[in-house]
């Protein structure tokens, strides 16, 4: 009985998901089905959590009743609105056999059958990923909580609001200490996004009690996600199945993606995918015109913040390559030009405040910078680099794929001329740089520097925008090999 | 171009790869990377992929399985990789710009080459990680996954003290003498374990002031030493188990 709601509970807000993806994106005719599986489990899972906020904001307690019931009323709203789109397309398209809104893979390489040889490495390929990830499953099933964060912040939140159904709020510990007749409770962590104990509390209220280890099989799924639509997305870019296959063999075979699945519990996992997705959503936007696409990635990005504090950072980089591709490339070095002189010499001024509302300030003076809720950092230069070289080209956490970005930098020096020609070419190159300055500037330019050296964050940062880093790569490897030659 | 070459590719780039292996292995020899013979080098090879590693606290920041050997897989498998490029090149003699997409195809192949045996071994790992858990976890409750974790010890002694605290959630404080990485790993376990009490973690046994007495109900102090600075206070005895003590305030 377990297993059946252990399964409801991660196939609801997928197949609700599944039906908001559908909405938003629309009939898509290439590797659909993956593409509305990848994104709708993440829309799913993250609009299961913002319901559990609005029962709690409108005074309720969790009642599983409640949260499902809004998930069916959502999800029927969604399939009554798909019907009466498909009923609408299928009129419009007898009489104009045009639907500029959707989103449609023309590329003819993408329906091409594939050689006897691609489909051999294809079938290995699942059967190895299919391996992989049942054995994940079968020890993220059978563990307990392990990871540090996970069972001394995120699980200790999802835990008390399992115990009282209520989201009882935690508080800072010198606030814990003056009396009051409210309950709350504190933690280090105490002013963190919800996001990721609120999928442990989902998976507690289906099942009926705090079960450590199947309260962790949503990341397992956000895993097999993240390769569904990116599986969707390659495709959308007009490549074969093959490459599909093999882009997502690449990506879900990363050992610190693996790591972060068998060990669940941590939030970098759900922000790795969902930056991934809205990057890869922005980027097809931008190479189909599609407005679908851009609204799916204005969503996603939107999410980032509540999933972990560094998503507000990477809700930045979107932002800065959303104004790469709707600006022209004269128009955007310019801002670029003049936002660099305008910090410049504010810092010679003294330093710089940009209030961001709902946020705070963040403040850029030649001491400290300040990037709330990150938090405060000390400027000072501090040599990582031995760290990054390490991690990045040594230790067996990423495989080759270091070595490959280097391979891509220096056939994108090579080739500089496809950043001109190549729109999406351009808008991918400034959304990678764009991450990398900020990287360079928190790992060695501030006191953050010490979770470089220590090893603690650097993969995992790196992961957040590793899998939406491997798809701009895999764009410009694509228009590298099709600038050389007509059949890739 | 591809399909009509690919026979041509792949007979390339396994010729590549062996003299790439061959290259390696006496040029290793030769400028002595210890060790010196090819088979003494074979032997470590081997033995280094099959190195594996416990889940640490760590694992989830940074693999470190055999990675500060000179056979350490991740650099190796490149090295051989990047050489039997070169080769291919060679072999290739440096193909006209027509044939570019050739080159890249056949650098982008010899690199899933290289993945997938770094794969395999990461799949190693994997599974002996997995025959761990199983050995540790498997058809056990909750509660018996809890004691057979690395700190089931210390998990039994919290639950013996849970015993002596109400059934509703209360609220307390949990306080070690010193804040060192065992202290604070003790700590915040204490307080997972004793959820969904209502937890205030604390350090330093002759610092707490009034409003820590006011707004707890407990104290349960751990340290396995008896602890002179908390005879000042007015605190009742509750239980003691090897780690831990717990107090009431009185």
């Amino acid at each position: 009985m377990t297993a059946f709601f252990c399964i409801g509970a991660l196939v609801l807000p997928w197949l609700i998901g599944g039906l908001i993806s559908r909405l938003i994106i629309g009939k898509v005719q290439i590797a659909g089905w993956a593409l509305h599986s990848g994104y709708g489990y993440l829309l799913g899972f993250g609009l299961t959590t913002s319901l559990m906020v609005i029962v709690d904001q409108a005074g309720w307690s969790q009642q599983i009743s409640l949260i499902t019931g809004g998930l069916l009323l959502m999800g029927g709203l969604c399939a009554w609105r798909i019907c009466r789109e498909i009923n609408y397309s299928n009129h419009y398209t007898s009489n104009q056999h045009h639907n500029h809104q959707q989103m449609t893979s023309t590329h003819p390489l993408a329906s091409v059958p594939l050689p006897h040889w691609q489909i051999g490495v294809v079938i290995l390929l699942i059967i190895w990923l299919v391996l992989r990830f049942m054995g994940i499953a079968h020890e993220l099933l059978i563990s307990p909580l392990y990871p540090w964060d996970a069972w001394s912040t995120w699980a200790v939140k999802a835990r008390v609001w399992f115990e009282h159904r209520q989201l009882v709020p935690f508080v800072s510990p010198e606030q814990w200490l003056i009396p009051s007749e409210e309950t709350f409770y504190t933690i280090e962590a105490w002013h963190y996004p919800s996001f990721t104990p609120l999928v442990h509390l989902w998976m507690a209220l289906f099942i009926g009690e705090f079960n450590e280890p199947l309260i962790n099989l949503p990341w397992w799924g956000c895993a097999v996600a993240l390769g569904l639509a990116s599986y969707g997305q390659v495709r959308q870019l007009g490549m074969s199945s093959f490459t599909g296959v093999l882009f997502v063999y690449l990506l879900l075979s990363l050992p610190i993606l693996n790591v972060h699945t068998v060990l669940a519990g941590y939030a970098d996992l759900w922000l790795a995918s969902i930056y991934s997705l809205a990057t890869m959503s922005l980027l097809n936007g931008i190479q189909s015109g599609c407005l679908r696409l851009f609204l799916m990635s204005i969503i996603l990005a939107l999410m980032l913040p509540f999933i972990k504090v560094e998503g507000s950072i990477w809700l930045f980089t979107l932002v800065i390559a959303g104004l790469a591709g709707y600006l022209s490339q004269r128009s955007f070095s310019l801002l670029l030009v003049s936002s660099m002189l305008i910090v410049i010499g504010g810092l010679f001024m003294g330093g710089i405040k940009i209030p961001l509302w709902g946020v705070g300030t963040w403040e850029l003076t030649p001491r400290y910078l300040q990037l709330p809720p990150l938090g405060h950092f000390a400027i000072k230069f501090e040599n990582t680099a031995p760290a990054f070289i390490d991690n990045l080209f040594w230790l067996n956490n990423w495989h080759l794929l270091w070595y490959l970005a280097l391979v891509t930098v220096i056939l994108i020096i090579a080739n500089r001329a496809i950043l001109k020609t190549d729109k999406i070419c351009w808008v991918a190159t400034v959304l990678v740089l764009t991450g990398v300055s900020i990287l360079f500037v928190v790992f060695f330019l501030t006191d953050a520097s010490q979770w470089a050296r220590n090893y603690t964050s650097l993969n995992r940062v790196l992961l957040h925008v590793v899998p939406a880093w491997m798809f701009c790569g895999l764009l410009i490897w694509q228009r590298l090999i099709r600038g050389s030659s007509p059949i890739s | 171009m591809l399909t009509t070459n690919f026979s041509l590719i792949i007979k390339r780039i396994t010729l590549s790869l062996v003299i790439s292996t061959v290259l390696i292995l006496t040029g290793s020899t030769l400028y002595g990377l210890q060790p010196f013979t090819v088979s003494e080098w074979l032997v470590r090879l081997s033995n280094q992929w099959m190195v594996t590693e416990l889940w640490r606290a760590s694992s989830i920041n940074v693999l470190r399985a055999g990675s500060h050997d000179v056979v350490a897989p991740v650099p190796w498998i490149a090295c051989w990789i990047g050489m039997a490029y070169v080769i291919h090149l060679f072999l290739c003699r440096f193909s006209v710009k027509e044939q570019q997409s050739i080159r890249l195809h056949s650098l982008l192949i010899l690199c899933v080459i290289g993945w997938i045996l770094l794969d395999a071994h990461w799949q190693w790992q994997l599974e002996y990680t997995r025959s761990l858990a199983k050995q540790r976890y498997e058809n056990k409750s909750l509660e018996g996954k809890r004691l057979s974790a690395d700190d089931g010890d210390f998990y039994a002694q919290l639950m013996e003290i849970k015993r002596y605290l109400p059934t509703q959630p209360t609220r307390m404080m949990v306080a070690t003498p010193d804040n060192t990485p065992l202290e604070r790993y003790l700590r915040l376990r204490t307080r997972y374990h004793l959820l969904p009490h209502n937890v205030l973690l604390h350090v330093g046994l002759d610092n707490f002031s009034g409003s820590h007495k006011r707004s707890s109900n407990y104290l349960l102090v751990i340290t396995p030493i008896p602890n002179e600075s908390l005879s000042s206070l007015s605190l009742l005895k509750v239980i003691e188990v090897p780690l831990a003590t717990l107090y009431r305030w009185q």
